[in-house]
């Protein structure tokens, strides 16, 4: 045949020039864009759901050809890796590097226990989420690593995904990773952060494996949004989601097979590993098909076009009919591939989080923090664009703004006091930040323990609840509890000021504001003395496969610490003790939870946000204009709220002052 | 089951496809085993694929698309590929034996099949002819309600086709983009991706198509015949049409708004080389697509940042904007971690970035925003191992401005240290084996040594980390740490110590190991990085160990080079050691001497004796004991005696 078409080997075409261009060039100018090689979804025993998409492989087999003709003259010239594994394959890799790197994650920092070549070595720890294996790792040498694959934990499920990058990044990581130096270094050329900031695919494919790790845990839940009028809008939005599809969503059939949910590992150590990384979440059987569904149509040929799930499933359930019309004058969106109809309204809720660091001590100032975020549900026809000033920027010591991308943001944010946006369907977030409390802490005082025996502790909290809180600010509840974790309640002895207290095997729970009595327009003071007495401590000896950050326990030490019985401290010789076999905290951790002793305060508060932040229903304009009521409510929660114990060890931080 | 099947055995149930296909994903030799299968697996899947009640139709799909590379095609296959994906198509969708997701699924498995089977090159042009023509008729029909999402399929099948054999579809840009601006439902934005490719390709192949003629009828559709003739159409596509195609960007630029974030992706990744080679002001993309780093969404913010990375001259002056607000991302709660941790790395790139642009500037801002590097109660492990990186990166900045700016940088480089280190100073007390005692120990090196060059032959790094504050804040904590020694190393005998010191790496590597501290240092290590090692193993075990220290007894410590050591007064000044040389005496014994000579053993023989006595003493009884001390004084007078 007498014809030749661009995508071809270079080597015989006609088309030399263009063929080259379209292969190395080519690529290398759309570098920006995201694709994905393949997907693998893995349960502790074996693969659940593999989806592979030959034409990007097909785009990377060509990709690696060229970077191999050219990389010919350099000295450090080799083959990457260019095929797929299959299944076996990869699951034998990801198992054989899970035991090498000590868990599922790995290790992230560089330990004794790393060896060359594997992610720990490169001493980050974004390494346990960006991770590289090796296939068939007895039968080749150099060119096996596949990288780099996404790994995203949901429940017991590992999900996998690997993006299309340039052959030559791959090749810079391998240097990374096998390097003869100690260990990242910052400023350096060619580092893991350059590689990072270059390659969106990255980023993409971490969308891609949330979304699908949302699907798998059945997590579609929308972000809420509540009515402040009426006690709950459920009905009518069950019925709205009903309506367009997005309920199908968990109610669909099962899969005529049933996958293989059993997660008994083949050995002991391993299973450890994995029940640190993956809190279980109740193992539910697979739905595949929704995946096959989601995959397949949010990105076909491997490129992902929408990841949002409920316009993906109401597209496949409902399809369009001949009554939904484009808009007359405008292009609809490809996120809002449906336009709402009926009664119209808004709702905004401002959804705030409180974490908070109490010391009660004078060289460590206490901490509090707000994360929040307006939740948006617009029940407009058409496509409108709406506006609203964001009043309380002022008082509010709003930090970070950043919205959803249906909002519009001005290059120059001079005037970041108003926000306009043209809202999609359904739930959404319209806007998140980060700010200080314009109140006071809702919950302010301390906690003490004291341990006057080895088993026994003796405690006491005065706190103080909504102190300057004024009348719409309604505490719907407040509870306090104190775990231990390494220890086992006996027996309790206490009466607080107010609220009850119950007990289980490794906590005190006190409620002090019971739902239904929501404390309004009032603060209340709380104290609470006891006593709690623990089962004897006993040692607790590690399982070898979590000696974690691997420093073997010097027998000399050991004897040492022994030797201290003579110290007249009990608490220091307790503590002593029981922090010499704390298990290494998970690097996702904020600090090893289990070295403190503290109190966690759950609590909701209603009525007003606590940052100040707050939307005017008056305010808010609709272009073109309609007549739709606005409402608008808020919810405060408890997220980190903790008090350490005053008498005893705590985490902090340094302040950022100049 | 069997491992082989018979030749003969064709899968036609449901349940015979589920086990084919768990073969051929499983690989190997349950894969192998159907290879006598491949030239036929098409028909008998197309087939099954065309009965009503087949349950599987949509999973056969995908594992056609999926293993498509592995079939033999026969022309005769195409033929039945293309009449059934045609029979499909034009079938009403019922909703149940042919739905809509079906006729999608079909058209993506079937373009699929015809690029990586490479149909256009191998076969007659007339199957991938035929294709584009069922595809391009599909999406002639802007507007039409039912079948949007088909059609918005259909765009993508051609768009990936355009993407194998680029200006496969430039003839006909001027349809496709009049499609494109009819288009008003959500599929819009496959039919805006689609002309963008296209326009992408005729700038990048630099072709002379004009995309505003429609001449070139849409259907019947024929493959261009500068892509059928070879190398001969490149004499002429010399100039593009610049003003049309400008035309076409501008058009392009007012659309993005109805694009996915990942929709958009796609989209800058196309514009951006276009907007170079047609030489448009970056500042309209800027003002266009600046406001997505501000959305929370991670891949928008990335496409900004590379935006940036293409145009940074337009984005001169909004550097600490950027970097400000990669921070703002990286506190951002509500984010996955792996979010904040790219966030941080996203900045640590860009400063690497902009360091290479201009090294004051980056130096400058990186030193005030130092203060939002600062690690907080809640962050995750990792974030405060990142982020001490970044107080890392910034003191380097405070030293090398030091010397420009006289000012109290030294004093900020310990602040800096010291602050840093609070978040994780739960190390002290934390068994030697905690998560907090890796982050701080890896903090240290970065502070340490993340300002040098990481060559050992750089004879200028030993001075710069010597003269650097953070060594001299180090040093000190070394002078305090010497008391633990006796705790630390007293176990341990002295040679191994003076391994550390002197007998190069080897050793150390094994010393680190034993202490379990990352093995830092590998063959081709200067002697900047033994001085190093030597005051973090020294602080460590102080950290690990010391709770037991001698307290405050001195003790003297000599150290002795067995090789060559440069600099070695310097260590031991820094360390308060002394220097000594061989040999020394060390638990009795001639340290360095050859054990053959014999006045070594001198002391040993002596100490030997010595120890014969104590022990003669110990193993008298009471009673001979007494006997003795009574029998001496008595012969006292006569041993006198004995004297005159």
């Amino acid at each position: 045949m007498g014809f030749k078409i661009g995508y071809q080997e270079p080597s015989s075409s006609p088309l030399l020039q263009i063929s080259c261009w379209s292969i190395g060039s080519r690529d290398r100018a759309m570098s920006g864009g995201c694709s994905i090689r393949a997907i693998w979804i893995l349960n502790s025993l074996d693969s659940v759901v593999f989806s592979r998409f030959p034409v990007v492989e097909k785009r990377w087999q060509a990709a690696c050809k060229s970077e191999n003709e050219n990389a010919s003259e350099e000295s450090f010239s080799y083959a990457v890796y260019s095929l797929l594994p299959a299944d076996s394959e990869l699951a034998s890799a990801f198992v054989e590097r899970k035991q090498r790197e000590g868990s599922a994650r790995g290790f992230g920092i560089r330990v004794s226990q790393s060896s060359k070549g594997s992610d720990s070595w490169v001493d980050d720890p974004i390494t346990r989420h960006i991770v590289g294996l090796y296939i068939n790792k007895e039968e080749e040498g150099e060119n096996n690593l596949l990288w780099p694959l996404i790994l995203h934990i949901k429940g017991n499920y590992f999900i996998i995904v690997l993006p299309l990058v340039e052959p030559r990044y791959l090749k810079a990581y391998t240097r990374l990773c096998k390097r003869s130096d100690c260990g990242n270094a910052i400023g350096a050329d060619d580092s893991l952060s350059s590689l990072l900031l270059d390659l969106p695919s990255i980023t993409g494919a971490f969308m891609v494996a949330h979304a699908i790790g949302d699907i798998i845990s059945a997590d579609v839940a929308e972000p809420e949004v509540v009515v402040s009028a009426s006690p709950s809008v459920g009905g009518l939005l069950d019925s709205l989601t009903g309506s367009i599809g997005i309920s199908g969503i968990s109610s669909r059939a099962k899969p005529v097979a049933a996958p293989v949910a059993s997660s008994v590992p083949s050995n002991t150590a391993v299973a450890g590993a994995v029940a640190a990384d993956a809190p279980k979440i109740g193992s539910r059987p697979l739905d595949k098909d929704a995946l096959r569904t989601f995959i397949s149509s949010s990105m076909p040929f491997g490129t992902p076009l929408d990841l949002s799930h409920s316009n993906i499933f109401t597209i496949k359930v409902n399809g369009f009919s001949s009554s939904d019309l484009p808009p007359p004058d405008l292009k609809q969106p490809a996120w809002k591939p449906y336009l709402y109809k009926g009664k119209q309204r808004m709702l905004f809720t401002v959804h705030e989080t409180i974490h908070a660091a109490m010391y009660d001590r004078d060289e460590i100032p206490d901490n509090i923090s707000v994360s929040g975020q307006i939740n948006c549900r617009a029940e407009l026809e058409g496509l409108p664009d709406v506006s609203f000033p964001l009043t309380g920027l002022n008082t509010a010591h709003v930090e970070g703004l950043s919205f959803h991308p249906c909002a519009q943001v001005p290059e120059h944010r001079a005037d970041k006091q108003a926000v306009m946006f043209s809202p999609p369907l359904g739930n959404f977030v319209l806007m998140r930040y980060q700010a200080t409390c314009s109140l006071g802490p809702p919950i302010k005082g301390f906690y003490q323990l004291s341990m006057v025996s080895e088993d026994k502790g003796a405690f006491l909290f005065k706190l103080h609840l909504m102190e300057g809180y004024k009348a719409p600010l309604t505490m719907e509840f407040c509870t306090v509890s104190m775990p231990f974790p390494r220890r086992r309640v006996v027996s309790f002895d206490g009466i607080p000021s107010i609220g009850t207290v119950s007990t289980t095997e490794h906590s005190v729970e006190w409620k002090i504001v019971t739902s239904g009595r929501g404390l309004s327009g009032r603060s209340i003071e709380a104290t609470f003395p006891g006593t709690v007495k623990f089962a004897p401590w006993q040692t607790q000896r590690l399982p070898s496969s979590r000696s974690g950050f691997g420093i073997i326990a010097d027998e000399d030490s050991d004897v040492e610490t022994e030797n201290c019985n003579n110290v007249v401290n009990i608490e220091e010789f307790l503590m002593d003790k029981m922090s010499n076999d704390l298990p290494p905290a998970d690097l996702e951790e904020p600090f090893c939870w289990q070295a403190y002793e503290y109190a966690k305060v759950s609590f909701k508060i209603v009525g007003a946000s606590l940052s100040g932040m707050s939307i005017d229903p008056k305010a808010v304009s609709i272009y073109p204009a309609v007549k739709a009521p606005i409402d608008f409510s808020t919810q405060v929660t408890s997220g980190d709220y903790i008090l350490w114990n005053t008498l005893g060890k705590c985490p902090s931080t340094a302040a950022e002052k100049a | 089951m069997t491992d082989i099947p018979p030749a003969a055995f064709k899968p036609v149930s449901p349940q015979d496809w589920e086990t084919l296909i768990d073969d051929f994903q499983y690989g190997g030799l349950r894969r192998h085993k159907w290879t006598t299968l491949s030239p036929v697996l098409l028909d008998l899947a197309l087939s099954s694929i065309l009965k009503r009640d087949f349950p599987l139709k949509l999973h056969l799909l995908l594992f056609l698309e999926e293993f498509s590379d592995s079939f033999l095609l026969e022309p005769i296959s195409l033929d039945r590929l293309l009449d059934s994906l045609r029979l499909v198509i034009q079938s009403p969708a019922d909703g149940f034996h042919i739905t809509l997701p079906l006729k999608d699924q079909f058209l993506v498995s079937t373009t699929s099949i015809f690029i990586s089977l490479d149909v256009f090159n191998k076969f007659d042009i007339r199957y991938a002819e035929s294709l584009v023509e069922l595809l391009l008729i599909i999406v002639n029909r802007p507007n039409h309600g039912p079948d949007r999402q088909t059609r918005a399929v259909a765009c993508e099948c051609l768009r990936e086709l355009e993407r194998f054999y680029p200006c496969l579809l430039s003839d006909i840009a001027g349809h496709l983009w009049s499609l494109c601006q009819n288009e008003r439902t959500h599929a819009s934005q496959s039919y805006i991706l689609l002309f963008t490719l296209v326009i992408h390709n005729i700038v990048a192949l630099e072709s002379n198509v004009s995309v505003l003629n429609t001449s070139v009828p849409l259907v019947p559709f024929n493959v261009p015949q500068s892509l059928l003739a070879g190398g001969s159409s490149n004499s002429t596509n010399t100039c593009l049409n610049y003003k049309e195609l400008r035309r076409a960007m501008a058009f392009l630029l007012e659309s993005p708004q109805v694009l996915t974030p990942c929709g958009m992706v796609e989209f800058m990744a196309m514009i951006t080389p276009v907007a170079i080679s047609l030489e448009l002001q970056p500042s309209m993309l800027k003002v266009q697509f600046f406001g997505m780093v501000y959305s929370y969404n991670p891949i928008l913010c990335h496409v900004v940042l590379m935006l940036y990375l293409r145009f940074m001259d337009a984005f001169d002056g909004q550097e600490s904007e950027i970097a400000r607000r990669l921070m703002l991302m990286s506190r951002e709660a509500q984010h996955y971690l792996v979010f904040r941790l790219l966030a941080l790395h996203w900045l640590m790139g860009f400063n690497e970035l902009i360091s290479s642009r201009e090294v004051k500037k980056k130096k400058a801002m990186a030193v005030e925003m130092r203060l939002s590097f600062y690690p907080r109660v809640f962050d995750p492990l990792a974030l405060k191992a990142l982020k001490l990186d970044l107080l890392a990166f910034c003191s380097i900045c405070i030293e090398s401005l030091k010397s420009e700016s006289a000012s109290d940088a030294g004093k900020s480089v310990d602040k800096l240290f010291g602050d840093g280190l609070v978040s994780v100073s739960a190390f002290k007390w934390l068994p030697p084996g905690s998560t907090e005692t890796a982050v701080a120990f890896r903090a240290f090196r970065e502070f340490l040594i993340g300002g040098s060059s990481h060559s050992a032959t750089d004879p200028s790094t030993i001075r710069t980390l010597l003269e650097s504050t953070i060594f001299n804040t180090l040093q000190q904590y070394g002078r305090w740490s010497q008391y633990a020694y006796g705790g630390a190393f007293g176990g341990k005998g002295m040679t191994e110590d003076l391994g550390i010191v002197s007998k190069g790496y080897g050793p150390t590597i094994l010393k680190w190991q034993e202490d379990g501290i990352f093995p830092l240092v590998q063959t081709d290590i200067g002697q900047i990085w033994k001085i190093c090692l030597y005051v973090l193993v020294k602080m460590r075990t102080y950290f690990n160990q010391a709770q037991s220290a001698l307290g405050g007894v001195a003790l003297k410590y000599e150290m002795v080079s067995v090789e060559d050591v440069r600099n070695i007064n310097c260590l031991a000044d820094l360390l308060s050691y002394k220097v000594a040389s061989l040999p020394m005496k060390y638990l009795g014994l001639l340290l360095g001497a050859s054990f053959k000579a014999k006045n070594i053993w001198d002391g040993v023989v002596e100490k030997i004796e010595k120890s014969l006595a104590g022990w003669k003493r110990l193993y008298l009884s009471k009673g001979g004991r007494i006997t003795l001390i009574k029998g001496t004084p008595s012969n006292l007078p006569i041993a006198k005696l004995r004297d005159l």
